[in-house]
């Protein structure tokens, strides 16, 4: 159907007013109509604040209990808000000196899950030298070295774990920390035996390695693997939102919004789901909606007042994808690269730099990644498509 | 290409109608509180949205430990939650404490939940407050940030406060001009009546109602853009009158009625709008309905014009301004929803889907919120 100019004029300025009018205003005060107006529903109860409000706890042991539970509620739920209560609590002995010796794994932990990754290095640093059994402090080692794309250090922080853990803690590690850079279908194979060998011990482990293996999986072009890989540990995660959120980029890749949006409901909590829910309204030509996108840019607004926004990524996807801003996706991305180096960062990065005509901007990150010899179909597919535009920059 | 077909605009239309009712979003992340402090009238006041959670976890709100919070329990506690932020920030004047007084408390939906949204005034014996010191659950939690949108004289400017940066000093030394004041309420009066489910909804109800014309009974198309658009000012501008007229009654305690019988007597001209479009009832041209159900819009809460407590020629030149941005706010939305109807306005699909569809969708919006307002009760979480 030909639509007549005035009428596509009429379509523009609805759809641009929507974007500023009354909905997109989240913060407007209202009254509810009664009482008995349920206005919020809380989350478990991970430590009694009835307890907390009382006072910080005195005890060592029951403080690094409580700090390591709200950590381990906030990787599940991917609510940052629990990190901030850890870190409040493994705060209140910061002027001890020393620092209590078994508050500092908790720390670095709190510290890397709120991307201040070189103090959780430091903390680590000095725990190990301490306890150099201790196998969480190796792995969160590992995970921060990886996150920060020192593959070398990362790979040697896993090699500490031979003959400290079980062989499915190796083998994940391993295969995790250097999946970019080493030969995909051995490491899957290797991977995969190990799962398959795993004793009942490894159960916390399990649904880390089957995320692991679905990426090796689909660097290995085993696509369908990949899916039914992240959809078992989906089922067996229970509320863990990281399996989630895998299978949602990996349906994003593979063109199968429609599976996304069975997966993911419109009002789901986490940011990083509603982003992918609305990618896949984006992809499936359904119109997105204008509350939803003002939503969006509300919550990565509050994140930028921050010194050290924890969404900068998916910031840069938004803005790229959904805002309509490149040159903002780039600013974001490489401001993000600073602080991670893992497959979707250098993903969102070069994407931003070749959508917005700025591959000058990228010139480092690439040689960065020839240096580190990352080998992946799509880093290459987009690495040759910035050669090919061009070749005179490079 | 936003819309394919008329079908789509109309039922965007519908849909965005939906969109502007509040909904109860919880989303996850760090925790802010958001902080307004406006020194640009007379007296300083400030606005400061804590979140529900964040209350909880250091002051405690759910009293019966299900897990849900409930508007009953936030006042029950809200002494306590008052007295907690009240120690928690530190006003002061030339070096001076300056002192706090609560004066409206509501909720307000941020992207990761419900917030407790209150109004404090200010008084300062030293003069105009010039130093803000916060210090709100970073004991807690050290992630917490507030979000300080600090009003001046001379402009406005974001800050963030942290535990690393709780103080912060500035300027409001700089007169405020009256100009100055009426051109900032334009805008805030376009804010009131976009950011107002409750006027929007009664405005679009009238609105659907100007393509037709209202003098016969029986709706047919306008011929001439002309009269269409003295239309539209007749209705907005008696619409801009009533609710001037009505809006100091509350705004200058003049006379003090029931909220609930305010909000109530709202949702029946919606109710009586709607209904109007469906089978024309009310006797009188749409302008006269408009500045006649108008007039208890402007009883509705007007948190907007906080600030405006003395009755000095800025707050008369202010007033003024914050109604001739109701006026622009109506035109604003009059421009999104008009052209759409006015392009098909010789289609069944209008008559059908635009003026009955929507009308009706309304009047039943309407009559839901006349029936919690008045029951005191909760029929939907519309």
């Amino acid at each position: 159907m030909r639509i007549h100019p005035t009428t596509r004029a009429v379509h523009w300025v609805i759809a641009s007013l929507l974007i500023w009018i009354p909905g997109a205003d989240a913060a407007t005060p209202y009254l509810p109509n009664s009482a008995e107006s349920i206005v919020a529903r809380l989350g478990p109860v991970i430590v009694d604040s009835r307890v907390t409000r009382q006072g910080p706890a005195e005890d060592i042991t029951q403080a690094r209990e409580e700090a390591l539970a709200y950590i381990e509620h906030g990787k599940r739920s991917g609510d940052a808000r629990y990190f901030g209560y850890a870190l409040g609590i493994l705060l209140q002995w910061q002027d001890t000196d020393p620092y209590p010796e078994a508050l500092r794994l908790p720390m670095a932990m709190a510290q890397q899950a709120l991307h201040r990754f070189d103090m959780a290095l430091d903390n680590l640093q000095i725990h190990l030298a301490r306890q150099a059994d201790d196998i969480q402090a190796w792995l969160t080692q590992a995970v921060i070295k990886q996150v920060q794309g020192d593959y070398p250090a990362a790979r040697s922080s896993c090699e500490q774990l031979l003959g400290r853990a079980s062989t499915l803690v190796v083998v994940t590690c391993t295969t995790g920390t250097e999946r970019y850079t080493i030969h995909a279908a051995t490491a899957y194979r290797a991977l995969r035996s190990a799962i398959e060998n795993a004793t009942a011990a490894d159960s916390d482990t399990l649904g880390w390695s089957l995320l692991v293996l679905a990426e090796l999986a689909e660097i290995n072009a085993d696509v369908s693997i990949a899916e039914k890989t992240l959809y078992t540990a989906l089922q067996r995660g229970g509320n863990d939102t990281r399996p989630l959120t895998s299978l949602a980029d990996l349906l994003l890749r593979q063109g199968n919004s429609r599976a996304l949006l069975t997966l993911i409901a419109p009002d789901n909590p986490l940011p990083a789901l509603r982003l992918r829910r609305l990618l896949a309204l984006q992809q499936a030509g359904d119109q997105v909606d204008e509350t939803q996108l003002a939503w969006l840019r509300h919550h990565f607004a509050a994140g930028e007042r921050r010194e050290r926004p924890l969404h900068q990524r998916d910031a840069a996807i938004a803005s790229l994808y959904l805002f309509d801003d490149p040159q903002r996706a780039l600013d974001l991305a490489l401001s993000n690269w600073e602080d991670q180096r893992e497959f979707a960062d250098i993903e969102i990065l070069l994407s931003a730099a070749l959508v917005s005509g700025n591959r000058t901007r990228v010139r480092a990150q690439l040689a960065w990644l020839d240096e580190m010899q990352v080998m992946d179909p799509r880093l290459d597919r987009l690495r040759h498509a910035m050669l090919e535009d061009h070749d005179d920059v490079f | 290409m936003f819309f394919k077909t008329r079908l789509e605009v109309l039922t965007a239309i519908v849909l965005w109608t939906f969109c502007l009712l509040p909904t109860a979003t919880f989303a996850h992340k760090p925790s802010d509180s958001y902080l307004t402090l406006d020194t640009t009238g007379p007296t300083a006041w400030m606005r400061w949205d804590i979140a529900l959670r964040d209350l909880e976890y250091a002051v405690g709100i759910d009293q019966n430990g299900d897990r849900s919070i409930s508007w009953g329990e936030v006042q029950q506690r809200y002494p306590l939650i008052v007295a907690f932020a009240q120690r928690k920030i530190g006003l002061s004047a030339s070096g001076s404490v300056c002192t706090t007084t609560p004066r409206e408390h509501q909720l307000a939906d941020h992207t990761d939940g419900t917030y407790a949204a209150m109004i404090f005034d200010v008084h300062c014996a030293a003069g105009m407050v010039d130093e803000l010191r916060y210090d709100l659950l970073f004991e807690r939690d050290p992630t917490h940030r507030g979000l300080l949108n600090l009003r001046l004289p001379e402009g406005e400017q974001l800050h963030t406060l942290s535990p690393e940066q709780r103080e912060i000093a500035f300027d409001t030394s700089a007169p405020v001009s009256p100009m100055t004041s009426f051109v900032k309420r334009i805008a805030e009066g376009m804010k009131h009546i976009l950011s107002g489910p409750d006027h929007v909804l009664f405005l679009i109800t009238l609105l659907l109602a100007t393509v037709p014309v209202r003098s016969t009974r029986v709706p047919h198309p306008v011929p001439q853009i002309k009269s269409l658009m003295k239309e539209l000012l007749l209705i907005t501008g008696a619409f801009t009158l009533a609710h001037g007229l009505t809006l100091p009654i509350t705004l200058f305690d003049l006379m003090t009625l029931p909220g609930r019988w305010v909000e109530s007597a709202i949702a029946l001209s919606i109710l009586l709008a709607a209904v109007n479009n469906l089978y024309p009832f009310l006797p009188g041209r749409s302008w006269a309905i408009a500045f006649t159900l108008g007039l208890f819009h402007g009883l509705g809460f007007a948190s907007d014009l906080a600030g405006l407590t003395l009755s000095t020629e800025t707050a008369l030149l202010a007033l003024a301004g914050f109604n001739l941005g109701i006026e622009f706010g109506q035109l604003a939305l009059a421009m999104v929803l008009v052209p759409p109807l006015y392009l098909y306005r010789n289609t069944h699909l209008y008559r059908i889907l635009a003026l009955r569809g929507v009308s009706a969708v309304i009047a039943i919006i309407a009559l839901v919120w006349l029936f919690e307002r008045g029951f005191d009760t909760r029929l939907t979480t519309l």
